[in-house]
């Protein structure tokens, strides 16, 4: 796994993560990578998580506030953000990351990177903490669209 | 056999805490299904495994005993559980005991199972969610607190 | 002469307690790697008496690691622990020449009386 590969299956990643929230939230999104600070143990809201089992291992995530949450699940279910719970929230974001992995486990299925896809979860909370494993070979992105920020990362383990 | 595969993590949390940190756990003798949010109670580690099936381990535990794991094992005084190496540690027993376990499970049943490594978080008020898949949860009681630990398997309970 | 130990293992937890282990029973850590690349090359620049080689480590699985380090010197005393110690793993240790295969969780006798049989 060299530096160029994963910044490359990270942009598969972002592409179909663009995708789907284009055909259905009806966002525009904007990918553009992240600066050092993104990498370090960032706290955030609500992360969607999950970990895909191939040749070598690897954890997606996206990571947002609540009210990013609540903005595109709303875009995309059509319920309006003040009736979704946060059982939607958690929900929405983990089928975002199902969604997106599925489309990037059919274009990698003949290459040395395929991967078999487990459940996604989500974790929410306050001054949330996620700990990984320090020197992985890892690309992040931010995909934003006005106030909305959404940071995607993968970590191949 | 499929009583086995929820089972056989209990018994080694249990072992594998009661050999490592000579601390028993009392309790964690039944299973219960969860909802599908799971409410950690301070530290929670996430490892998943995949062979002839998928399934994955959660082991939660309350602030005093992941920070009484921590400071048992590595000799220090941590008193913060946002600290990398007390995360690093509830990592690293969760993934001894589903190695433990999912060793027996591969040499039982040719599962040929292979551990991803652990995830670990902490938080205020923090809601694990797992949607799509049903789990059974078992707790247990120690000197130093709670231990919970949420075990799924894709394809159902049965 | 104290016998010089290679440890290789992606979680610094495990780093911590096995060095304890080994200094406070009279040998020196000669090396940290955290993954089985950075073992190989420590390897070849450190020549320990013994590794203590992980399985499953981001960049390089010590499988691979082991490997290479028995083509390069065919006499490397290694020791696998890991988590994992099913059937199928052993025996691929094995197949390697893998000196010793330990489980974890491990305690002060399980890896003294290891190394006792190897070095």
């Amino acid at each position: 796994m060299t530096s160029m590969d994963i910044e490359k299956i990270a942009d598969y990643f972002t592409d179909s993560l663009r995708q789907v929230l284009r055909t259905m939230a009806g966002f525009e999104v904007s990918n553009t990578s992240c600066d050092q600070l993104d990498f370090s143990d960032k706290e955030s809201n609500i992360i969607g998580i999950m970990v895909l089992h191939g040749k070598k291992d690897a954890v997606i995530s996206l990571s947002m506030e609540y009210s990013t949450a609540a903005m595109v699940i709303a875009y995309m279910t059509g319920i309006l953000p003040e009736e979704l719970s946060e059982s939607d929230l958690f929900d929405g974001v983990a089928e975002l990351v199902n969604i997106m992995a599925g489309e990037v486990k059919a274009r990698l299925s003949n290459t040395p990177y395929h991967f078999l896809l487990t459940s996604p979860f989500s974790i929410g909370g306050t001054s949330l903490k996620v700990a990984r494993k320090k020197n992985l070979t890892e690309a992040c992105r931010h995909l934003k669209a006005g106030e909305m920020d959404i940071t995607f990362r993968i970590a191949y383990i | 056999m499929d009583i086995d595969l929820y089972q056989i993590f209990g018994t080694s949390t249990k072992n594998i805490i009661k050999e490592m940190l000579d601390l028993d756990i009392k309790g964690m003798d039944s299973l219960k299904e969860e909802p599908g949010e799971i409410h950690s109670m301070g530290v929670s580690s996430i490892i998943t495994f995949a062979g002839t099936r998928k399934g994955r381990l959660l082991i939660d535990m309350e602030p005093g005993l992941a920070l009484y794991v921590a400071n048992t094992l590595l000799g220090e005084e941590y008193d913060n559980i946002k600290n990398q190496m007390v995360l690093s540690t509830v990592s690293e027993i969760n993934n001894i005991v589903s190695g433990d376990a999912v060793t027996q499970l591969n040499n039982s049943y040719s599962m040929r199972l292979r551990l991803a490594p652990p995830i670990v978080f902490t938080g205020q008020d923090v809601i694990i969610s797992i949607p799509k898949i049903s789990s059974l949860s078992s707790w247990g009681d120690t000197d130093y607190g709670r231990i919970r630990i949420n075990i799924a398997w894709e394809g159902g309970n049965s | 002469m104290i016998k010089r130990i290679l440890l290789v293992d992606d979680s610094p937890i495990i780093h911590r307690l096995l060095r304890k282990t080994l200094e406070s029973n009279g040998y020196e850590v000669c090396g940290d790697a955290k993954n089985g690349r950075e073992g190989v090359e420590m390897y070849k620049s450190l020549k320990p008496d013994l590794v203590f080689m992980d399985i499953t480590m981001p960049i390089m699985d010590g499988l691979e690691a082991a490997k290479l380090i028995k083509e390069l010197d065919p006499q490397a005393r290694i020791i696998m622990l890991s988590a994992m110690g099913d059937d199928e793993i052993v025996g691929q240790a094995k197949e390697l020449g893998i000196d010793i295969f330990l489980k974890k969780p491990f305690d002060d006798y399980k890896i003294i009386s290891a190394i006792s049989k190897v070095i």
